[in-house]
């Protein structure tokens, strides 16, 4: 940081200030641990020696205490010293596609959406719909949205994979309960310079009437289409704004989901050996039930079960993620051990 | 009382019904726009009853869209690169492809000009819409933007105040380039470009529109042959000029444009249609 280079770079010199405050941390509380263990060291000594009592009776006193404070310590520099997600304080885009279960699945993914939407609200986030498909009994196919804020990523990133709900649809006369699903996908947004598209990968397409266009038409619809073509991905947007604004939505879209791929397939090669953790990513997996009957919301992952459910549909859901956070971790020192 | 997405249904199908184009987009909008929600309420608010009121206002946007009444006159706004635009039936609704033209010009401004304190003139302002969008992403530059009657230019008016840009922008009453006072860097004209003979053919919502910002006489080039005309003295030594124009209007553009600045590069950008929209006449700027 003392680096005449790098104090002329604003950003790295931030990026390196951010680090050394971590690894600050860390330093701080590695050194009350040794010193935590030194003390602990020395009381025992006392007691062993044992000529004087009153100075072994203080010295079994400190050390019932200092053993306390030498697991808690060791405790948190194991946290601590997990990499973090370098992703988690990225903003966040979000995918629901409603499952099979016809209109019953599509009514679903907007409730979903509706909880996330509460949840960013709860949080002091913001949310900005970038594309919908709807479906024509309310509800709709997919839609995906931007989630920006304090560490929107890594607040939402457990969302991702297959919610299940168990509940007698608004459109099932007979009253028999039904179990659709919808998927969830949270990807980190990427910025420009970290995914290289090339103009001539890009095929773009808007309305185009079959006369010249201009002055000769008035539309409403200002929806824009882009495919990337190397890779076959497809995004479009659409409402009744700019067109380029449009345009831009779906490039921030497409950015994610390139970033995303080339993360996916870096973390496919790194983990083989770590399947069946938490957030492993695999999208197809059940993560959650939702059963009305019951009132009850079920994560899968964690085997935790919470009886409020309409609470959690508004967006009060802080608890599961909190608990996903924490076995999170676990696993990860589980893996490093 | 029906639910929004209820409410949203019901207008989709009356709109279709007439053969309204962009039916669905045009439903949420009108729901959007009388009870108070963004786009992203829509979905989380599927369930929320639209109160009598709102039903009733609801029913006169939809009276007047069945008459084809375009729903920018009617809900009195449309958005144009990203700022929201007063319009009514005394400006043409700001098209798409226009914002290609700002997008050009921009960067026309930016990556080559030595100064950024350019000049710019937009003919044939309308609404406002390409003299405010630069001058809110050129903040040193001057604009003089222009149109032939006052009605016109009040709705310009009222845009430039709205997105505080008077300090830059000045509007101007005349024909063409003839109340622009010194030369300019940059000459911005999206002028009426239609031939006369398709408007009658062209989608009712059409006929709302004045037809004098949409008329350019029989090859539609009436304005863009006189502006051309007037131009070499209002542009400076190393201007550009950019023209909004039809793609088969290009060939008779170039040939006018070339007898009167025979030293200039001349070249043509697509609009996101991949249609060519902009005629580009360079007297000599470099950029990269």
């Amino acid at each position: 940081m003392a680096d005449l280079a790098t104090s002329q770079n604003p950003a790295q010199y931030q990026k390196l200030a951010r680090e050394m405050g971590d690894l600050q941390e860390v330093v701080d509380l590695a050194s009350q641990y040794r010193a935590a263990l030194t003390q602990l060291e020395e009381a025992e000594e006392i007691i062993a020696d044992g000529s004087d009592a009153e100075l072994v009776e203080l010295a079994a006193a400190e050390r019932d205490q200092l053993r306390g404070q030498v697991a808690q310590l060791e405790e948190t520099l194991k946290v601590l010293l997990i990499p973090k997600d370098p992703n988690d304080g990225r903003n966040a885009i979000v995918e629901i596609r409603a499952g099979t279960g016809g209109d019953e699945a599509g009514l679903f993914a907007s409730d979903l959406y509706r909880m996330y939407h509460r949840f960013a609200e709860r949080k002091g986030l913001k949310t900005e719909e970038l594309s919908s498909s709807q479906n024509p009994a309310g509800g709709f196919k997919e839609v995906v949205f931007a989630v920006s804020g304090a560490d929107a990523f890594g607040q939402l990133k457990f969302e991702s994979g297959v919610h299940r709900v168990q509940r007698v649809p608004k459109t099932e006369a007979s009253g028999r309960i039904h179990t659709s699903a919808a998927s969830v996908a949270v990807l980190p947004e990427a910025k420009e310079v970290e995914v290289e598209i090339a103009p001539e990968d890009l095929k773009i397409e808007v309305y185009r009437s079959s006369g010249p266009g201009g002055q000769s038409v008035n539309t409403t619809d200002s929806a824009v289409k882009i495919t990337h073509i190397p890779t076959g991905i497809i995004v479009s947007c659409q409402d009744e704004k700019s067109q380029l604004k449009n345009k831009n939505k779906a490039l921030k879209v497409l950015r994610a989901r390139l970033y995303d791929k080339v993360q996916a397939e870096q973390k496919a090669e790194r983990d083989a050996a770590r399947a069946g953790q938490i957030g492993s990513g695999d999208r197809s997996t059940k993560i959650r039930t939702y059963n009305f009957p019951q009132g009850r919301v079920t994560d899968h992952r964690i085997g935790l079960s919470l009886y409020r459910l309409e609470e959690i549909l508004d967006g009060d859901f802080e608890k599961f993620v909190e608990q996903l956070a924490l076995a999170s971790q676990q696993d990860a020192l589980a893996a490093d051990l | 009382m029906p639910l929004l997405r209820e409410a949203v249904q019901q207008t989709h199908r009356t709109l279709e019904a007439s053969h309204i184009p962009d039916a669905r987009l045009e439903a949420e909008v009108m729901l959007m726009n009388v009870m108070r929600l963004q786009r992203h309420d829509l979905f989380s608010q599927q369930e929320t009853e639209v109160s009598p009121q709102q039903e009733e206002a609801l029913a006169h946007i939809l009276e007047r869209r069945l008459q084809r009444e375009p729903l920018a006159y009617i809900l009195q706004y449309k958005e144009f690169y990203g700022v929201n635009l007063l319009v009514n039936t005394d400006v043409l609704i700001p098209r798409p492809e226009t914002e290609c033209m700002v997008e050009h010009a921009l960067f026309m401004a930016l990556m080559g000009m030595e100064t950024p304190k350019l000049v710019i003139a937009d003919v044939g302002t309308g609404t406002g819409a390409i003299a405010i969008n630069l001058a809110m992403h050129l903040p040193a530059a001057r604009i003089f933007a222009v149109d032939y009657a006052d009605a016109v230019l009040d709705v310009a008016a009222y845009n430039i105040r709205a997105h505080n840009v008077g300090d830059r922008v000045t509007l101007g009453k005349g024909d063409l380039l003839e109340p622009i006072p010194e030369p300019v860097d940059l000459i911005l004209a999206n002028l009426p470009y239609v031939p006369s003979g398709r408007i009658p053919d062209l989608q009712p919502e059409i006929r709302w529109e004045p037809q004098q910002a949409l008329d350019g006489g029989p090859d539609g080039l009436d304005l863009i042959r006189r502006l051309l005309q007037q131009a070499p003295s209002k542009l400076k030594e190393h201007g550009i000029v950019l023209l909004e124009l039809d793609p088969e209007q290009v060939p008779a553009v170039q040939a006018m444009a070339e007898e009167i600045f025979p030293e200039a590069e001349m070249s043509v950008e697509k609009d996101l249609a991949q249609r060519d929209r902009i005629f580009v006449i360079n007297r000599g700027m470099e950029y990269c």
